[in-house]
């Protein structure tokens, strides 16, 4: 499989630091740049042009919901995978509806590896609570 | 005319006097220029209980036991006769025997003697005895509504202030010579709880009124009264007042506001300890959480060459730390709206309703329509715990299978509806819900104070046929 050219966005060091150590451990991936806001992913985005967003919605300045359109307005190749802790049919529908391609819960980040290859593949991955635990 | 005819005359004259005397029911008696009894019509017979031998030829102070020797008005008497002056409206108070105590007031003239030869008085005695005892009563009567705390008011049919009582000037300031006289309406400015036209329409056909008033006193100071009023009718049923008790209820009411006041204030107090922790949860121990989960998949991820046991053991731990992390979403969820401040009401109503429908099956049509502009924090949080209380409501008591929720902006009001279409509040409920006691700060009580603390109100109408809720709250 291609390289994907990823790009983290949340606003915690800490989760942004774990989810380089999960997606390093694909040696063909790789994390191209790192955003704490929706204001700083965007101007990065534009920047490094990414395959993947892995987009958190909670963020100072600009949420990640109002980020995502922008994003795929400059850089349409780009694909969106949603990385949140709220859970709500409703956040689902405005993801998709904003130009996300995925939505997963962080609390099913043992989900993430599949989650970013089906990005790279332009698949819909779009998981709530109701994929199974562990994998 | 000769002697004769004169005498017959005369004769005539006497007795027509004399059927006129007995037959009116006024005591009368003829007393001489000594004050001797010449004669007694049968009502005074009846009154002090004599008979006419008894009498007749006693002086006026010596007859009976001595009750009529009275020196001012024997000497009055003997005015009547000497410089001809008229005894009027002359009161005495006796103990009569055989006939008890009397109120008598008395009238005299001159009147010519039987022969011509001298001169007679006539003494007319009215019995005033049971007329004095209805007054003495009533005074009493008054006396006693002087005793009363209470503002004890009548007025006419006109609303003029007739009678006024001690605890009227006490609870008004206003004097009875300073109220009487005036409307009472307007000399206390009485607000009342429905227009004036149909409240007094009610008084009228209902013989009587119960209920909260709110009155100004003499000093400007507004006071809160329990009113009892009833209309007073004459002997032929004619409605010709109203009687009025007024008991200042003032510093009730106005301890129950302060209640109600720090019932609201907590409540608001408790949605924002909630709203901190919930934050906390989710953005702070949540992202931990996430964290934790993310690097326990990178290790599962990375070391595949492990032996089976702790490639077990790190799955659970996977598990206990997805667990621990929907949980803490879940109870920060249950603590407070997650996209209420992000995403402002309509997106946090739209995740309300979404989540209740799921569990209840009850189908919400939410129609916001309030503009883009968000409204201020505090409004949206109270709008959004009132669908939420309002909705609960509805699952559990309305049986309506449907709700409506719809918000409102105009004229710098926000109106909030929610309906339902099940049974309706039974009646002695929705009046309990809308009495000023009970219990303080849960359900449409809880809702009512809310709205109060943002200065707004609450309506509640209640039909069999459906329930309606409508909370208006001011915003600039």
């Amino acid at each position: 499989m291609a390289g994907l050219r990823i790009l983290i966005v949340d606003d915690e060091k800490a989760v942004r630091t774990a989810l380089g150590r999960l997606l390093g451990t694909r040696e063909e991936w790789v994390v191209v740049g790192e955003a704490a806001d929706g204001t700083e992913a965007i101007g990065k985005a534009k920047e490094l042009k990414p395959d993947v967003v892995i987009m958190d919605v909670t963020l100072p300045e600009l949420n990640g919901l109002a980020a995502t359109p922008e994003i795929k307005k400059a850089i349409p190749s780009a694909e969106i995978l949603i990385f949140t802790q709220h859970e709500s049919s409703q956040i689902i529908r405005e993801a998709r509806n904003a130009g996300a391609s995925g939505y997963l819960l962080k609390s099913q980040a043992n989900w993430l590896v599949t989650a970013v290859e089906a990005m790279g593949q332009h698949k819909p991955f779009f998981g709530g609570k109701n994929l199974s635990a562990a994998r | 005319m000769n002697t004769d005819e004169r005498n017959v005359k005369a004769i005539e004259s006497r007795a027509y006097a004399e059927t006129m005397a007995e037959t009116i029911r006024e005591s009368v008696i003829v007393l001489d220029e000594d004050l001797r009894i010449i004669s007694a019509n049968r009502a005074f017979l009846e009154t002090f209980r004599v008979t006419r031998r008894e009498i007749e030829n006693r002086l006026l102070s010596e007859f009976s036991s001595g009750e009529w020797n009275i020196p001012a008005l024997l000497s009055s008497l003997r005015n009547v006769v000497g410089p001809k002056v008229e005894l009027r409206n002359y009161e005495i108070s006796r103990d009569f025997p055989g006939a008890g105590q009397k109120f008598l007031v008395l009238n005299a003239r001159q009147v010519a003697s039987e022969d011509n030869s001298g001169r007679w008085i006539l003494l007319a005695i009215d019995d005033r005895t049971e007329e004095r005892r209805t007054i003495e009563d009533l005074r009493k009567q008054t006396e006693l509504l002087q005793l009363a705390h209470d503002a004890i008011m009548v007025r006419d049919v006109d609303g003029v202030i007739l009678f006024w009582n001690r605890g009227a000037q006490e609870t008004y300031g206003w004097s009875p010579s300073e109220a009487c006289g005036n409307i009472s309406h307007q000399l206390l400015s009485t607000q009342f709880p429905e227009p004036f036209e149909s409240w007094q329409e009610k008084l009228l056909s209902r013989g009587s009124w119960e209920g909260e008033l709110v009155h100004l006193r003499k000093d400007g100071r507004r006071i809160h009264v329990a009113s009892r009023q009833v209309l007073q009718h004459d002997q032929k049923g004619r409605t010709i007042g109203v009687l009025e008790i007024n008991r200042d209820i003032t510093s009730r009411k106005d301890a129950e506001e302060a209640l109600r006041n720090l019932s609201g204030r907590l409540l608001q107090l408790q949605d924002e300890e909630r709203r901190r922790i919930a934050r906390e949860l989710h953005d702070s121990t949540g992202q931990s959480l996430a964290a934790l989960v993310i690097h326990l998949s990178a290790v599962s991820a990375r070391i595949t060459e492990i032996d089976l046991t702790a490639s077990e053991m790190l799955r659970e731990a996977i598990d206990l730390s997805q667990k621990a992390s929907d949980e803490t979403r879940t109870l920060s969820y249950l603590l407070y709206p997650p996209t209420l401040d992000h995403a402002g009401l309509r997106s946090a109503l739209e995740w309300f309703i979404d989540g209740f429908t799921q569990r209840s099956k009850v189908k919400v049509d939410l129609d916001v329509s309030i503009g883009q502009e968000r409204l201020a924090e505090i409004v949206e949080r109270t709008l959004f715990r009132i669908v939420q209380e309002s909705l609960t409501n509805i699952f559990r008591h309305s049986g309506s299978d449907t709700a409506s929720v719809r918000i409102t902006r105009r004229l710098g009001i926000v109106r909030l509806e929610v309906a339902d279409k099940g049974k309706g509040i039974p009646d002695d409920v929705l009046a309990a819900l809308n009495s000023s006691g009970g219990q303080l700060g849960v359900g449409i009580r809880g809702m009512r104070e809310r709205v109060r603390q943002l200065g707004g109100w609450l309506q509640v109408k209640s039909r069999p046929d459906g329930t309606t809720i409508i909370s208006s709250l001011p915003v600039e």
